[in-house]
């Protein structure tokens, strides 16, 4: 293989690894998960599989959390337990926003 | 297309070119000084740990970072500021060099000066680094490291391809080995850069692989760089400050450097990746907005078009790094994305330049009107494209201008005028989390004669009283025979200092004689007394007050403000037994009687000031705050 044949075929690779990226990120550019995805703030209550969460502009949260939901207490594995109120908790990988039910993928608390 | 190896005519390095990448580097360093913090800043864990493990030349937490401990050891024996601004301002000096150093490299990607610069200037705006520039981290020293080891590999690449003596090219490569192996130690995850780095070594130069002895010269600058590890076994009793197993053997060395949180590591399912992705645009737009995220997208196909072997390098570089640190759990996922964000900054630029040449073709595709014309007006249109920047610039200004952050000092200066002789303190959390206090006393020399809990051997004499710094209680928790009684407040709700009090008694106190009965909805200011118990700089205020609780929410929030600044918030009844306090807050109708002092601001000017204090309403309708003045504040 010549050295131009190599460099035509990462070129195409590389049109092809880009146009997976944009496909991925793309979408969440142009709106389709245009909310913030990531929030923190303090919990006030668990109850029924549902976490309210009081952030730190005041806005509160209602985060379900599923059997799926990673629970950390700090760098921990923890059990539904630890979502107690007064703690602190940051929640990742869910379609957050201010006063709306969130679904939570993992949440992490600590405090 | 064009794919040459080395830098092509018209825009590879020229002197003027040294000159640009200073003026930009001293630009940015006095941005970053200019908003640097002047003590240990707020919310800097592992930043207050840099700070005392570059002063004692201690170990600091995995994956134990020895390059930046020995910078960060020349920065604090700079006279100028407290140590911890010395550190701060390696941040500052080292984050602006990374900018500098991305004009260049940008340049080595043979954009020309205009485009350049643009790449360099929207990273040094881009609020997470400028963020971590005016702190104590090793984000920005990292950013240094990683541009200058791209810049070496750059450069060995042009002498690759130009007529310069091989054994030019060769001391480059052995440089950029070097780098590379010294820049594991700002940050590991450096590392995840190999695989890109050899790929363009070998499409760059695959007969190097011919010249065994320039490879294995080249593999012992790398493993050179990295001997800087055996620091860490050398170093583990001097001043071993972060709870883990010592690295005194290669199995521990390995858990402390390489193998490091991998707890932390790909905690997401594949499932999760569409919103890992949409996570991470997200931080990509607050960086470079939307039009800079456009841009950038723009400058990766660009490259690919323009020359596939340095696409290579930086989307590989840029792929490993996006694609590792999206699947790490981590509270602060941002900062992780500095170094990708670095090269994302080089697309950004090379998408303005596809913008400018575009432009240009445009124009000279109308009246034959000639390449001056054409060149003026895709450099005014690149010129107009860099208007944005001056708003981004202000909003990154406003989100990371630390200069007034001087919570910690005022908290710490107060707490150690509080504690009574022999006093036993209880740093909040362990190992890196304590560290302000470590860097008060083993830094600062304060109060000696305090026994730190987190000491190595430290024990508690039994009749002690005893303090815990830094720590928001949980509501509703309470120790079963023991309370902790407020002391001092401080910026926000995390400088706290109670009183452990055994027994879990209350008060014996009687309530507040100064008559206020005001209501301010969530709760009622009924009695309150001040006392300005401290003032020179920074003052402390004695606050005792009644309240009574008036409204059900979940958790009425006092706050205290001098002028206009709020300086403390905390719950109501926090630190308190019940009946002030339950699992579920302070009871509708209750009565609790607070009593702290607050610490006020030392920015604050000299001169009298309204005392307030008020209530946080975080209702379903919005949060509302209310006020009522109960005094005043005079600093001297």
């Amino acid at each position: 293989m010549t050295p131009a044949v190599v460099l035509r075929v990462l070129r195409l690779v590389g049109a092809v690894v880009l146009l997976g990226f944009m496909g991925l990120l793309v979408p969440s550019w142009v709106g389709t998960y245009r909310d913030r995805l990531e929030i923190s703030g303090v919990i006030t209550s668990y109850e029924d599989g549902a976490v309210v969460l009081s952030g730190e502009g005041g806005e509160r949260y209602t985060v379900f959390v599923s059997s799926e939901t990673i629970i950390r207490d700090g760098l921990v594995p923890a059990p539904l337990s630890a979502l107690r109120p007064g703690r602190a908790a940051a929640v990742f990988g869910a379609t957050a926003r201010a006063g709306r039910t969130i679904t939570a993928r993992a949440i992490q608390v600590w405090g | 297309m064009d794919d040459a190896k080395g830098e092509a005519a018209g825009a590879g390095a020229r002197p003027a070119d040294a000159l640009i990448a200073a003026l930009i580097g001293g630009v940015f360093l006095a941005l970053y000084v200019s908003t640097l913090a002047p003590d240990l800043a707020l919310g800097g864990g592992d930043g207050h740990e840099l700070t005392v493990v570059a002063a004692t030349l201690g170990l600091a937490h995995p994956t134990g970072y020895p390059l930046y401990t020995w910078i960060g050891h020349l920065f604090t024996t700079l006279p100028i500021g407290t140590v911890a601004y010395r550190t701060n301002l390696m941040s500052a000096t080292l984050g602006a060099g990374a900018v500098a150093m991305l004009y260049l490299i940008a340049r080595k990607i043979r954009l020309p000066p205009v485009s350049a610069a643009y790449a360099a200037v929207t990273f040094g705006i881009s609020t997470t680094f400028w963020s971590q520039a005016v702190i104590t981290e090793v984000y920005a020293p990292n950013a240094f490291m990683v541009s200058l080891t791209l810049w070496l590999l750059l450069r060995w690449a042009a002498a690759v391809g130009s007529s310069e003596a091989a054994g030019v090219a060769d001391r480059r490569f052995l440089g950029f080995a070097l780098a590379y192996g010294l820049s594991l130690g700002s940050h590991m995850s450096n590392l995840g850069f190999a695989p890109a780095y050899a790929m363009f070594v070998l499409v760059c130069e695959w007969r190097i692989l011919m010249r065994p002895v320039v490879v294995l010269l080249g593999l012992a600058a790398f493993l050179l760089g990295v001997a800087q590890f055996a620091w860490l076994p050398l170093r583990m009793e001097v001043l071993d400050i972060f709870p883990n197993p010592h690295p005194g053997t290669l199995d521990a060395l390995l858990d402390y450097t390489v193998r490091a949180f991998s707890n932390l590591r790909f905690s997401f399912p594949l499932a999760a990746l569409p919103g890992r992705m949409a996570v991470y645009q997200g931080m990509l737009e607050d960086n470079f907005t939307k039009v800079g995220l456009g841009l950038g997208l723009l400058g990766m196909w660009t490259l690919l078009h323009r020359d596939v072997r340095r696409f290579w390098l930086l989307a590989g570089m840029y792929g490993v790094h996006v694609g590792f640190f999206s699947q790490l759990f981590v509270p602060d996922p941002d900062v992780f994305f500095i170094a990708s964000n670095l090269v994302f900054a080089l697309f950004v630029g090379l998408g303005i330049d596809a913008v400018r040449a575009a432009t240009a073709r445009l124009v000279t595709l109308g009246p034959p009107s000639g390449v001056g014309l054409a060149r003026a007006v895709s450099l005014a249109v690149v010129l107009l494209l860099y208007v944005p920047l001056a708003g981004a610039a202000r909003e990154s200004l406003r989100d990371n201008d630390r200069s007034k952050d001087t919570a910690y000092g005022d908290f710490y200066r107060n707490v150690f005028d509080v504690l009574p002789r022999g006093s036993v303190l209880v740093p909040k959390g362990r190992g890196a989390f304590a560290s302000a206090v470590t860097y008060w006393r083993r830094i600062n020399g304060v109060r000696p004669d305090l026994v730190v809990l987190t000491d190595r051997g430290a024990t508690a004499p039994p009749t002690a009283p005893m303090f815990v710094a830094h720590i928001r209680t949980p509501l509703g928790v309470h120790l079963p025979t023991a309370r902790l009684a407020p002391v001092l407040r401080a910026a926000g709700a995390d400088l706290v200092l109670y009183r452990i009090e055994p027994g879990g008694r209350s008060p014996e106190d009687g309530p507040p004689s100064g008559g206020v009965e005001r209501d301010l909805g969530v709760a009622t200011l009924v009695h309150v007394d001040v006392v300005v118990s401290r003032r020179r700089r920074p003052a402390r205020v004695h606050l005792r007050a009644l309240w009574r609780r008036g409204d059900d929410v979940p958790q009425p929030v006092i706050a205290t403000r001098v002028d206009d600044e709020t300086i403390e918030t905390h719950v109501l009844g926090d630190g308190l037994p019940p009946p002030a306090t339950d699992a579920r807050g302070t009871p509708i109708g209750a009565e609790v009687v607070e009593d702290y002092d607050v610490v006020v601001p030392s920015t604050l000017p000299s001169g009298s000031h309204a005392l307030m204090l008020g209530t946080v309403d975080l209702g379903s309708s919005g949060v509302k705050l209310r006020w009522v003045e109960v005094g005043s504040v005079v600093i001297e």
